[in-house]
């Protein structure tokens, strides 16, 4: 699991993850990746095109630091989920909690909304 | 049978090809379960949604017997056989950890909104959105979880 961060603005972060996003994965980054989306306290895209696959823990991981920023007032915008995450996504109505677009630019333009 | 997920036991019964792996759980060996596991199904020409719900699977339950099965972490001796048959795959589990009931236990009530998510949780309501049976029951002191996936 790889994780790569790249400001698009000065209060906009994106954060691409490639590997999986299961317990070895997450316990690989999820240090860096709090650090990229909550602590640095700027709205952010989260990249997950190059996610193949998403277990409990991977979610966990994205709710913990979705609410955080909910309480820092910064959002968080996933996009470009493969068909099998987004499946899990929509399965457990995390689609629901998160906001989850198809693109990067419907996943900028759900910031705003 | 001393098997282990490096040198898995594999039986030749083309009917129902069937892995059997045997050791001692802890958070290094899932990735080498899961790799056992793929390297076995490799020849079955499974679509990738199958073999995704089988990773699920072992994800799911053995990160359970990991963090809730034991009071030592690293203690659990776990076996699993996967069978192969042609309709669907069955993955059995069987660990000497804590008495649980799987296919009785309360899913967590759904969030409606991030407020009131509590991460965690979904594990078993992951598994059961892939598989197409469970069941479990105590066998003197192990638990043995099994799991139904259609193959799709």
């Amino acid at each position: 699991m790889e994780l790569t961060t790249t400001d698009l603005q000065p209060n906009l972060v994106k954060v691409t993850l490639d590997g999986r996003l299961d317990t070895p994965g997450v316990d690989r980054i999820e240090t860096r990746f709090n650090a990229a989306v909550v602590a640095a306290g700027k709205h952010a895209l989260v990249d997950l095109s190059q996610v193949s696959f998403l277990s409990s823990m991977g979610i966990r991981m994205l709710i913990s630091a979705g609410r955080a920023m909910q309480q820092r007032q910064t959002r968080l915008v996933l996009f470009g989920a493969q068909p099998l995450v987004r499946e899990t996504f929509e399965a457990m109505a995390i689609d629901q909690l998160l906001k989850v677009a198809d693109t990067e630019a419907l996943a900028m333009a759900a910031l705003t909304t | 049978m001393a098997v282990s997920v490096e040198d898995p036991a594999v039986s030749m019964d083309s009917r129902a090809p069937r892995l059997h792996l045997s050791y001692r759980h802890g958070p290094a060996a899932l990735e080498g379960t899961r790799l056992a596991v793929l390297r076995f199904l490799a020849p079955h020409a499974l679509s990738a949604r199958t073999l995704y719900a089988i990773e699920l699977v072992l994800e799911e339950w053995l990160t359970n017997v990991l963090r809730h099965g034991h009071d030592e972490p690293g203690q659990a001796q776990v076996d699993i056989e996967l069978s192969v048959q042609p309709a669907e795959l069955v993955l059995e589990f069987q660990d000497q950890g804590r008495a649980f009931r799987p296919d009785t236990a309360a899913a967590p009530p759904r969030a409606r909104s991030l407020d009131e998510a509590r991460p965690g949780g979904l594990g078993l309501a992951m598994i059961r959105h892939v598989a197409s049976a469970l069941h479990h029951e105590r066998r003197g002191d192990r638990n043995v979880f099994t799991v139904t996936v259609p193959r799709r």
